[in-house]
């Protein structure tokens, strides 16, 4: 699992890339127990590079979900592949996160 | 020896061990015509003599110079000195009449003084042996001690009592007053070691009085972070007196102890009368080594406890487990019912519940805790009563569908709960209702559930809602399925979609539809819930089974 982290004013972008499971989950949880509350609540994770995501995975998003809208903001999805939308669509958690096409979109509609 | 004790014992032995050899000097001389051969100690005692019958007894006490290089009263006595490593150890003294000695006396005081020599060689020779011969004997007792040492340890099983008869045993094999060891705490599960004084050392030793000083045991600590061997005697002339020699401590031996070739212990011993000298040091340091080596054995023994003690906790909760799933395949008429669970560890957070009341409609449930393990477990067994409670006090109105209300009081009770901890679940809820011959059920985020109407191929039903502990309320609706004989109902978990072969194919929700679609015509519930199974079974071999399985099969009849 790898992360790569940029900031578009105020929104966060966490572009994640490999396998994203219960064996690589850990990098992921401790960046958002690090980080999320000192200065984000405005994050967008790209899963562009994500190819497969299991049911730890999705728990760190809806955790990382809950605490930004904790504070007023929230987190977005974007960029997924096809097996992993299919996964957010069996699971309905695409009516609980808001997921986009692309990142542009993901960081625009957290407007100003 | 011979530099600390008197010449005489050592004369004694070596006239013991020696005499055939001077008995035969002194009939030489004897015959040759001198009065008497004897042996005389530094100090000027008699040793030995041999007489002439003829002649009177040697008369002792009479002085001879040899430093007069003279050879001093020629008339009376030769005399040759006994040197042996450099010192004197007495004399050979020769009493001669000069009238019968065949021979010039400055001929015969060399014989006698390279006799002397000779004997000189041989008391070195036989100091020596008894040097070599005194420290075999303390090295027996050394290893006879280190014997007990190691025996009287291995019956300790525990940090804390390991410690201290390893100080109490030192302290008493090397004769100090005082033994303390310590043990380092290199993040060791707490299980395994209990600290007492704080969290990163381990103390145990006497006397009491040396163990509650914290300032010394803090000196001891300074040693441990060093990790190096320490003597102080009073006469070690490089180290501050002042930090170290205290009222209780007179003189100190620190020897680090390799616990698996980390340095994380060690022996302390304080206050040795004679202080501690090279061969206390060897001891003490084959101490150190058998003590590393018992330290090491009572951690594989803790850990392999805590192991043991984690699996049979572990196959308690699989037990419990396995006794908060259905035991058996209820009767419900008109249908035929089957369920079954596989976790992929010894406990998991798949669950299904069903729930027959009298006057009651048939309720049933399955549900996937997100993650595997213990905490998944645990939720699940709070997720499964939560549905049962629900369920089963659901008002009794007349044609009232329950699903998404019993999901909705699921969410109401374990949402906090599960954002608490980061998780959710995603749950089934199913009602039959046999006099309209329908299924009704609602869908939190569970997948896959296929629907397969008697003569029609089998779909995937998709949920409409996210799993409970993801939004604070529930999305899902109540959906209505034709349910008459024929018609078939599979709710899984993800561990049969995403089963996965050796090359990594997952078994998909394609070959799941086919399968269902081939068999739900000829199967019942229960053949074709077993052969399903064993299909994901046969679709994975060689490959560990990656999340829980659970599966339940309704078919109406």
């Amino acid at each position: 699992m790898h992360l790569e982290l940029r900031k578009i004013e105020s929104v966060s972008i966490l572009e994640l890339s490999g396998r994203f499971d219960a064996y690589e989950v850990g990098p992921v949880v401790e960046w958002i127990n690090q980080n999320m509350e000192a200065f984000t609540t405005r994050l967008v994770i790209n899963l562009s590079g994500v190819k497969f995501v299991d049911s730890t995975a999705l728990a760190t998003l809806v955790q990382g979900m809950k605490r930004c809208r904790q504070q007023q903001g929230d987190l977005h999805l974007c960029c997924l592949q096809q097996p992993v939308r299919i996964i957010f669509e069996l699971t309905r958690l695409d009516r609980a996160i808001d997921i986009f096409a692309t990142e542009r979109e993901a960081v625009e509609t957290f407007g100003d | 020896m011979i530099e600390t004790q008197t010449t005489l014992p050592l004369l004694a032995i070596l006239l013991h061990s020696q005499r055939p050899l001077l008995n035969r000097l002194a009939q030489v001389w004897l015959a040759r015509g001198a009065s008497s051969f004897s042996i005389w100690s530094r100090e000027g005692e008699l040793v030995d003599c041999w007489t002439n019958p003829v002649s009177s007894s040697p008369s002792a006490g009479r002085s001879v110079d040899l430093s007069t290089g003279g050879r001093v009263d020629p008339l009376s006595y030769l005399v040759a000195p006994i040197i042996a490593r450099k010192r004197s150890l007495g004399e050979l003294r020769l009493e001669i009449s000069k009238n019968r000695l065949d021979e010039q006396p400055s001929s015969s005081l060399d014989q006698l003084e390279a006799e002397a020599l000779l004997i000189g060689q041989l008391a070195k020779f036989e100091s020596e042996l008894q040097e070599i011969t005194a420290e075999l004997v303390d090295q027996q007792d050394q290893l006879l001690a280190l014997y007990e040492l190691s025996r009287s340890m291995r019956s300790h099983l525990g940090f804390q009592e390991t410690l201290q008869a390893l100080a109490e045993e030192a302290g008493r094999l090397v004769g100090s007053q005082g033994a303390v060891t310590l043990l380092y705490n290199q993040g060791w599960p707490s299980q395994l070691v209990t600290m007492q004084r704080d969290e990163q050392l381990l103390v145990a030793g006497y006397p009491p009085a040396l163990l509650a000083d914290h300032n010394i045991v803090a000196l001891f600590w300074k040693l441990q972070e060093g990790g190096r061997e320490f003597i102080l005697n009073p006469t070690t002339p490089e180290q501050s007196m002042d930090e170290w020699l205290t009222k209780e401590i007179q003189n100190l031996l620190f020897v680090p102890i390799l616990v698996q070739d980390k340095a994380i212990a060690s022996l302390v011993l304080v206050n040795k009368p004679q202080g501690f000298t090279s061969p206390a040091l060897k001891l003490v340091r084959a101490i150190s080594y058998l003590g590393g080596a018992q330290l090491e054995n009572v951690m594989l023994y803790q850990e392999s406890l805590a192991q043991a003690r984690v699996k049979t906790e572990l196959e308690l909760a699989a037990w419990i487990q396995l006794q908060l799933l259905p035991r058996s395949n209820p009767l419900v008429p008109g249908l035929e019912i089957y369920g079954h669970s596989n976790p992929a560890l010894q406990v998991g957070g798949d669950f299904y519940s069903f729930m027959v009341q009298p006057g009651r409609p048939f309720i049933f449930s399955v549900g996937d805790i997100t993650g595997k393990g213990l905490p998944a477990a645990l939720l699940m067994a709070m997720t499964r009563t939560v549905f049962r409670n629900a369920a089963q006090f659901m008002p009794r109105l007349h044609n009232a569908k329950f699903p998404t209300r019993i999901l909705m009081r699921i969410s109401d009770d374990l949402y906090n709960d599960f954002t608490q901890v980061g998780l959710f679940t995603t749950i089934f809820v199913g009602q039959y209702d046999p006099a309209a011959g329908e299924l009704h059920y609602a869908n939190a985020g569970h997948s896959p559930v296929i629907y397969c109407p008697a003569s029609g191929k089998a779909e995937l039903l998709e949920s409409d809602s996210p799993p409970v502990g993801v939004l604070p309320q529930i999305l899902a609706k109540d959906f209505k399925l034709k349910f008459g004989p024929g018609d078939l109902l599979v709710v899984a978990t993800d561990g049969f979609s995403e089963a996965s072969n050796q090359v990594g194919e997952l078994f998909g929700y394609e070959r799941l539809l086919e399968f269902v679609t081939t068999r739900a015509a000829s199967d019942s519930a229960e053949t074709l819930g077993k052969e399903l199974f064993r299909a994901i079974h046969h679709f994975s071999a060689g490959h560990n089974q990656d999340d829980d399985q659970t599966l339940v099969v309704i078919k109406g009849v």
